[in-house]
């Protein structure tokens, strides 16, 4: 009895002590290089080691924004950074708008609607879900030169949505799939035509999805690299994403002479406020994600 | 005022049957019950009438107009005077109370100084005044339910549609609730389906009750027919608590005798009549129709039995006895009180015996 005690007493703590060093590692993992960024974004040596800076700064900003000149090397970079951050905005707001409006009609209709063949939909929506975006890339260059869609920002925002459109549609079904059929037919009972009744009751109980779609898609607009890549040709209308690996491509140089570091940790750093400041607004609403009903 | 007129209303979900030529007729201003076991088609037959299912034959009217015919006609719900409370209550969970209660109102374009006088009315009557700036979640089953009562009433709609709505309610709750819908109904004096499944709720509340069984009706009734006259087994089975004694034995119709085996039964002579094509029977008699006596009595119509078990409530007693197999269950009066295993005799009351058929189950007599 005591002797079990006694090994519990030894073995308990040891474990917790186990659990913070693995939980150390693993948040200096995540965390370093954004500790990093953070660093050298207020730094004003701005250099490409990691090293604590003696003094604070807020001119890295003021570069991002257009406000303060750079030297020389840089100059023609940081001239565009600030409509950078617009043209992320665009697309990134371009593919929300896209997706919300479709993923929730089309959820809905697979969430409400019986018709043939709709299981064999699903499963080809899910499929092509999963199909990465440079799988699609011939046609679907051919189809945006037809739409006009090079060098056009709610171009790529489109054609950011069509590739996650198909998951999206999954996930709103899952969330008009658990609002009770009953709450329509009451509607309908009350008076309201189908139509009423999807907007003044289905809608509104399925915000918590449409805020998740409206998250995820906003994020995949925001963060997407490839479909710019291959789109947007003149660096004016770059997006982040594409803009700092553009810096990095354009500079080759040797490390810390002509890459404008400090000025793109700052803008990295803007880079990731949106996806936060909205994470914190779907986050109650994410928990809610629940995989759609497969039965027709 | 409103009827409704069911004509031979079939409905069926791909080849399931729910509701087969069902011919009913709710009269205007009635309290009608739809009774049944689950899944016996009573909800289809109310989700019929709503408009929220179509026909696969036959036909229905309100206020004989024809609403479906099971092929051209069909008038959605919204233009049906219908007005539903579901089982699950269906509040609108985004909405406050008050625009729960304002919703029909609300499409139907009223004018913003009528809602708030009507919903405000009606709160009053039904005791949620209080409770009208909170969300659906915030309230009790309780609430919720005169909630979601208040809102169907408030278009003052020609027909009300219950279904079930005393289920998730607590047993002390359900007693109150359904005197309160009484109530309203009366004062509102709109045409009431009430869908349930437990009978001492409909008995307590109908003007009149259609049992169902596997989509059919059964039998209609007032609560007093169906008590006292159950068309068949099946009814005469599920009307009652305790439910009645049903037997099988034969019939002698020389002597006109029941033979239960473990002891035979002279029928009064006014039965012998018109059970004389009938051998194979079932004798049904209601717990409380049944004389129990601790005390041998004289005469060939008392039997003795065998108390085999004992449930006592305060106000009445259940026994149950015993004889060769056979199970019979009697309702005494609280005083009686006799130990498990000891001997009663029994008498049934000449007038109360029903008589079914064994192979139909229906009522010879």
């Amino acid at each position: 009895m005591n002797t079990r005690r006694l090994i519990r007493s030894l073995s308990e703590p040891s474990i917790e002590v186990i659990g913070y060093v693995v939980l150390f590692f693993m948040i200096a993992y995540i965390y370093a290089p954004m500790i990093w960024l953070f660093l050298t974004a207020f730094s004003p040596k701005g250099g490409p080691f990691l090293e604590i800076p003696k003094s604070f700064t807020l001119e890295n900003f003021a570069i991002v924004f257009g406000l303060k000149k750079i030297r020389a090397g840089a100059a023609a970079l940081s001239l565009y950074m600030h409509r950078w951050i617009v043209n992320s905005l665009i697309i990134a707001i371009t593919t929300m708008v896209v997706t919300v409006v479709t993923a929730s009609m089309a959820g809905y209709a697979l969430s409400r609607l019986r018709f043939r063949g709709k299981s064999i939909f699903m499963v080809g929506l899910l499929v092509l879900g999963m199909m990465p975006t440079i799988a699609k890339l011939l046609p679907l260059y051919k189809l945006c030169i037809m739409f006009g869609f090079i060098n056009n920002l709610v171009g790529a925002g489109i054609v950011v949505a069509s590739g996650i459109i198909p998951v999206q549609i999954w996930i709103m079904k899952g969330f008009f799939d658990h609002i009770p059929r009953e709450l329509e037919e009451q509607a309908w009972i009350f008076g309201c035509s189908k139509l009423e009744a999807l907007f003044r009751v289905v809608l509104p109980c399925a915000g918590p999805g449409l805020s998740v779609v409206a998250f995820l898609s906003f994020l995949a607009g925001w963060g997407n690299f490839i479909i710019p890549l291959i789109l947007i040709r003149t660096e004016p209308l770059y997006p982040i994403s594409l803009g700092i690996a553009a810096s990095f491509i354009h500079h080759p140089g040797e490390i810390g002479l002509a890459v404008p570091y400090g000025p793109l940790c700052a803008l990295s750093l803007i880079y990731v406020i949106p996806s936060m400041t909205l994470y914190f607004i779907a986050r109650k609403y994410l928990m809610q994600i629940k995989l759609a009903k497969m039965e027709v | 005022m409103v009827r409704v007129f069911f004509e031979k209303a079939t409905k069926y979900f791909g080849r399931v049957r729910a509701v087969e030529d069902l011919t009913l007729e709710v009269k205007s201003g009635e309290l009608m019950v739809l009774l049944g076991p689950s899944g016996c088609g009573k909800t289809t037959t109310l989700r019929l009438v709503a408009g929220l299912e179509r026909l696969t034959r036959g036909k229905i009217y309100i206020d004989d107009e024809v609403v479906d015919d099971a092929s051209s006609t069909f008038v959605p719900p919204r233009y049906r005077g219908v007005s539903m409370v579901f089982q699950s209550y269906a509040l609108f969970p985004h909405l406050s109370v008050f625009d729960n209660i304002a919703f029909p109102l609300v499409i139907a374009k009223v004018p913003k100084n009528v809602i708030r006088k009507r919903v405000y009315e009606l709160a009053e009557m039904l005791g949620i005044k209080e409770l009208l700036n909170r969300k659906p979640r915030q309230l009790s089953g309780g609430q919720q339910q005169r909630v979601a009562l208040a809102r169907a009433l408030i278009s003052e709609p020609k027909i009300l549609l219950l279904d079930e709505p005393l289920a998730n309610l607590d047993a002390k709750l359900r007693v109150s609730a359904r005197i309160m819908i009484k109530k309203i109904q009366r004062q509102f004096k709109c045409t009431t389906i009430y869908v349930t499944h437990d009978q001492s709720e409909a008995m307590a509340i109908s003007d009149r009750i259609a049992v169902m069984k596997d989509g059919k009706i059964q039998q209609v009734g007032s609560p007093e027919e169906l008590y006292h006259k159950p068309i068949n087994t099946f009814v005469a089975d599920f009307i009652g608590n305790p439910s009645m004694n049903l037997i099988e034995c034969t019939f002698d119709s020389a002597n006109g005798i029941l033979d239960f085996g473990a002891f035979k039964f002279k029928l009064p002579r006014v039965y012998v009549e018109a059970l004389k094509d009938y051998k194979e029977v079932i004798f049904g008699i209601r717990p409380e129709h049944i004389i129990v006596s601790k005390e041998p009595r004289e005469g060939n119509e008392y039997i003795e039995f065998r108390v085999y078990a004992m449930e006592k409530y305060g106000y009445r007693n259940i026994v149950i006895l015993e004889k060769e197999g056979i199970q019979i269950t009697v309702v005494t009066h609280p005083t009686f009180d006799i130990d498990v295993g000891s001997k009663v005799w029994i008498g049934f009351d000449p007038k109360r015996i029903r008589i079914y058929d064994k192979k139909t189950g229906k009522l010879l007599v």
